[in-house]
């Protein structure tokens, strides 16, 4: 891989690129799927190919391919400079980066236990026995289960000097059971939804769950929701669970402090953000209780790399900071572009088939010095919801509305009816400025959300969330639908 | 492109998995490139190729899949083994059909198949992009544009230890623009087999008359509003509702309407939607991820929930025969990769001449299900959103976001625009016009 990526790069560099970088990666994958006892996917893949982003004429080049046999990579790479040749028609002036020192080294994801390498046939039994286990009652439609594995391993290479190789190893488990009858249809998922929980981590992440213990309760909340009450609507104080937050997180701080999308450069679809530049260090984000830091080195995050795809080792770097914004993820382009001294490496793409773009690492909020008990016992009248079901945010990262797949009423103090369909909406600044009460650190864990859709071509980010539950005051919540 | 003969060499190879009952091999290249530009100039701009080899080994009622984008003789022989040794391991499912035979035929003549590649997109380079991006650039003057324009040459093939052999080659062209004049932005897409079909210049021209039009929206209150969507606000809704609802699989986990609702009216009259490959207008293969030729499908027929789409798997579970939409993931189920809302008439003008107060929406944004059965969706506006009074639309408005049952807002269809705009979710094509809608429910709204 090093042989290929270094010979690439000497070829861009001969056909006049003024930078270079390229990355030859080996993708491996492996998916499980149960529903209702069959097992509807077992699939394993593997993807290779190298990646070369050029600088030349002030302008980006990228190319990649999937030969690595023979010429193709010399081509590929040549080819990238005629792809920056092509950009440079259409500029207005050049693009420059901030200065990053060049790196060397490996990095490996720490696991305790090779996925890839727990029999096929466990982890069979495993989502077999979580799926019968949620098959209680006729009326649970689909109880399903699944698994996904996923080895990068990538060398780095740069014009600037740098080489690099790691090997990042993510692993994501959960459970769902749908409840149907002639009226309704409701999911309840374990740990999370949208296929559960996913960690920079091996298979302790999967035998840590216990999704066999947690199915029969799992199924039993599907069927009580059928019945529950929908969720009344009003202004009211809701307090959230942590993957919730996780997902509030996500969208409303997140992807609003990427500087690319600050800069306009992803206007016409991902969309721009409410922040500009000058708001760093003045613009009031959240209450003195939200302090959120972008830090690719947490353990265990979905996010965590060794170094970013520019070959920049992650910086933590406080985006919100007891609720004022004092900070940006970047680039070392859009770094350079508002005059920061360097990025905190947060460039990342999707396989070696895509250029990288800024994306969320890991998007913490730092923990409080309360618990769920004490939330909800501090609380006269309000709304518990927990675990996402939908998410919806404009353009501009302001009005959201996100919708759960449970709540259960709070009156004084205690936790009431299981209410369905709960929903509620806000705006970004106020929302987070209702914040008045997290969790601490034993209810604080990183959440894993694979599948954060940003850039043309589309990719798919791996991003993680550290996210304990948190209470929002006066927030709107909508009726059950 | 690897060509019919290689690709069918490399698949019928890998067919011979010792073991195995049986074998379906599926191969599928691409190779193209993407310029995409923001402020105005070239900001990103890609050039890429991949292949991939999957193999789908079945016994015993028992199946795996290994893929790989090594195209050797020897990584894919062992991708077989490999998928022999997981279907091994893995427990039978005693619903499994197995692997199609080769039945029916195309809907879409060799004549019409041959036309879906065309060898100037094919070819299109990355300056070639690079020129049609500064025609863009020029139309929007001195306003600021964003968006991309691609060109990619795609192929397929698969075959089955059944006797299928499938192969087919196609481009698809697609274009984005958004165009900034002052607080006003106006947004478009589409795409077509052939690149020289998109008028960019036209598109670019359009686009800076709606943004300079959206300068200085105002605030209008949530409410529930007649509504004119435009074309890509339409497919979008009913993208959303094939997603909710037209795949059997949805229909076995007892969440698409279909499951109290197949055979009853449950839009207006005039609202049809029929997964069709064989529209001149669609794009991408004429058989589905198993080889099955697909078939046209009224899923919405004159406004009845007539039927979902299947494959071979969920067919059998349901007791009925596939419709060639398997989507290749068992997990997910089939889906309409051709969807076509038939079109009307009127012209957009027309839409909103019978509206005495409503809103004209360009485009929505960040949708999401809120309630799968009861195909309710929410998201935003974005783009352009203007007020419709006496017929006319007439100023710029702030966005809104919608709470929104889509077949209740089509039951109140009482118009359909004339012109289709072709659109490319996942590879495939929608085919959406305009509609007027006699309500539609905003339930909050944002400050641009």
């Amino acid at each position: 891989m090093r042989e290929i990526a270094e010979r690439a790069l000497q070829v861009a560099l001969d056909a006049g690129a003024d930078y270079a970088d390229v990355r030859v990666q080996e993708l491996e994958t492996e998916g499980l799927a149960v529903r209702n006892g069959i097992l509807e996917t077992a699939e394993h893949d593997t993807s290779a190919g190298v990646g070369v982003r050029v600088l030349v004429e002030g302008a980006w080049g990228f190319a990649a391919t999937f030969v690595l046999e023979g010429d193709q990579p010399s081509t590929t790479a040549r080819l990238a400079v005629d792809v920056g040749r092509a950009s440079a028609q259409v500029k207005r002036r050049n693009v420059s980066l901030a200065p990053a020192a060049p790196q060397g080294g490996h990095y490996e994801t720490p696991f305790k236990e090779d996925p890839f390498a727990v029999p096929l046939s466990e982890k069979v039994d495993l989502l077999m026995a979580a799926s019968e286990a949620m098959r209680i009652d006729p009326r649970i439609m689909a109880a399903a289960a699944s698994l996904e594995l996923r080895r990068e391993r990538t060398v780095f290479v740069s014009s600037e000097g740098s080489l690099l190789a790691q090997t990042i190893l993510q692993t994501g488990t959960g459970i769902t059971a749908t409840a149907a009858d002639e009226h309704d249809a409701q999911r309840r998922s374990y740990p999370g939804s949208h296929g559960g929980q996913y960690a920079c981590m091996g298979f302790e992440l999967v035998r840590g769950l216990a999704l066999v213990d947690e199915a029969p309760r799992v199924a039993e909340d599907a069927l009580a929701l059928l019945t529950a009450p929908a969720c009344p609507a009003g202004t009211t104080t809701i307090v959230l669970d942590g993957s919730q937050v996780a997902l509030q997180i996500h969208e409303s701080v997140g992807h609003p402090t990427e500087l690319d999308r600050i800069l306009g450069t992803e206007a016409a679809y991902a969309g721009a953000s409410f922040l500009t530049p000058p708001d760093l260090g003045k613009l009031t984000y959240g209450s003195q209780h939200v302090t959120i830091v972008s830090d690719g080195t947490s353990p265990g995050g979905l996010g965590t790399v060794g170094w970013d795809d520019e070959g920049v080792r992650p910086s933590p770097t406080y985006l919100i900071r007891d609720g004022l914004l004092v900070g940006f993820q970047t680039s070392r382009e859009t770094a350079a572009a508002i005059g920061l001294e360097g990025s905190n490496g947060t460039m990342r793409a999707d396989g070696w088939i895509n250029y990288p773009l800024i994306r969320m690492t890991n998007v913490n909020l730092l923990p409080g010095d309360s618990s769920l008990e004490e939330l909800i016992a501090a609380t006269d009248d309000g709304i518990y919801m927990s675990t996402n079901r939908s998410w919806s945010i404009d353009d501009l990262r302001k009005n959201f509305q996100f919708g759960c797949e449970i709540a259960w009423e709070i009156k004084g103090g205690k936790l009431g009816r299981m209410l369905k369909n709960p929903m509620y909406q806000g705006m970004t600044t106020e929302f987070w400025g209702g914040c008045d009460g997290i969790a601490g650190p034993g209810e604080w864990q990183i959440w894993g959300v694979p599948n954060c859709g940003k850039g043309q071509p589309a990719q798919a980010a791996r991003v993680g969330h550290g996210a304990a539950p948190a209470r929002f005051r006066n927030v709107a919540v909508r009726a059950g639908e | 492109m690897i060509g019919a003969e290689r690709a069918l060499e490399i698949a019928e190879k890998a067919l011979a998995v010792e073991g195995a009952d049986e074998v379906e091999v599926t191969l599928f290249s691409e190779s193209g490139g993407l310029t995409r530009f923001a402020d105005s100039i070239i900001h990103q701009h890609t050039e890429r190729s991949d292949a991939r080899v999957k193999v789908r080994v079945v016994t015993g009622r028992r199946s795996a899949a290994v893929g790989t984008n090594r195209l050797d003789e020897d990584t894919i022989r062992r991708a077989g083994l490999r998928a022999l040794e997981m279907a091994r391991l893995s427990p039978p499912d005693d619903i499994f059909p197995g692997l199609p035979t080769d039945f029916g035929a195309s809907l879409v003549p060799p004549a019409q198949d041959a036309k879906r590649f065309d060898g100037a997109t094919a070819d299109a380079s990355p300056a070639w992009r690079a020129e049609r991006v500064a025609e863009v650039v020029k139309a929007a003057g001195d306003r600021p544009a964003a968006g991309f324009f691609s060109t990619s040459a795609d192929e397929v093939s698969l075959a089955n230890t059944n006797g299928v052999r499938r192969h087919t080659a196609f481009t698809i062209a697609a274009f984005t623009c958004m165009v900034r004049s002052g607080d006003g932005t106006a947004h478009h897409e589409c795409a077509a087999g052939r690149a020289a079909d998109i008028p960019v210049v036209d598109l670019a021209e359009d686009l800076a008359h709606w943004a300079d039009r959206g300068q200085g929206a105002g605030d209008v209150s949530p409410g529930t509003y007649p509504v004119v969507l435009l074309p890509l606000a339409a497919g979008e809704m009913v993208e959303y509702l094939a997603y909710m609802g037209f795949g059997a699989k949805d229909v076995l986990n007892g969440e698409s309407f279909f499951v109290d609702r197949q055979g009853q009216q449950v839009a207006a009259p005039r609202v049809s939607v029929v997964d069709d490959v064989a529209h001149p207008m669609s794009l991408g293969p004429a058989f589905d991820w198993e080889g099955v030729w697909r078939q046209r499908v009224a899923i919405l027929d004159a406004g009845a929930a007539n039927q979902p789409v299947y494959d071979t798997r969920t067919a059998a579970e349901a007791g009925t025969t596939t419709t060639g939409h398997a989507s290749g993931s068992q997990e997910y189920g089939p889906y309409p990769a051709n969807l076509f809302i038939a079109p009307g008439e009127q012209t957009t003008d027309e839409l909103a001449s019978g509206i005495e107060r409503g809103l004209l929406v360009r485009r929505f944004w960040y949708v999401n299900v809120v309630n799968q059965r009861e195909t309710i969706l929410t998201g935003m506006t974005r783009d352009g959103l203007f007020l419709i009074e006496d017929g006319v639309v007439t100023k710029p408005v702030h966005n809104l976001r919608f709470t929104q049952s889509v077949l209740g807002t089509l039951a109140g269809c009482s118009g359909v625009g004339a012109d289709l705009v072709c659109l490319s979710p996942g590879g495939g094509s929608l085919l959406a016009p305009a509609l007027r809608l006699d309500a539609f429910t905003f339930t909050s709204a944002t400050s641009h």
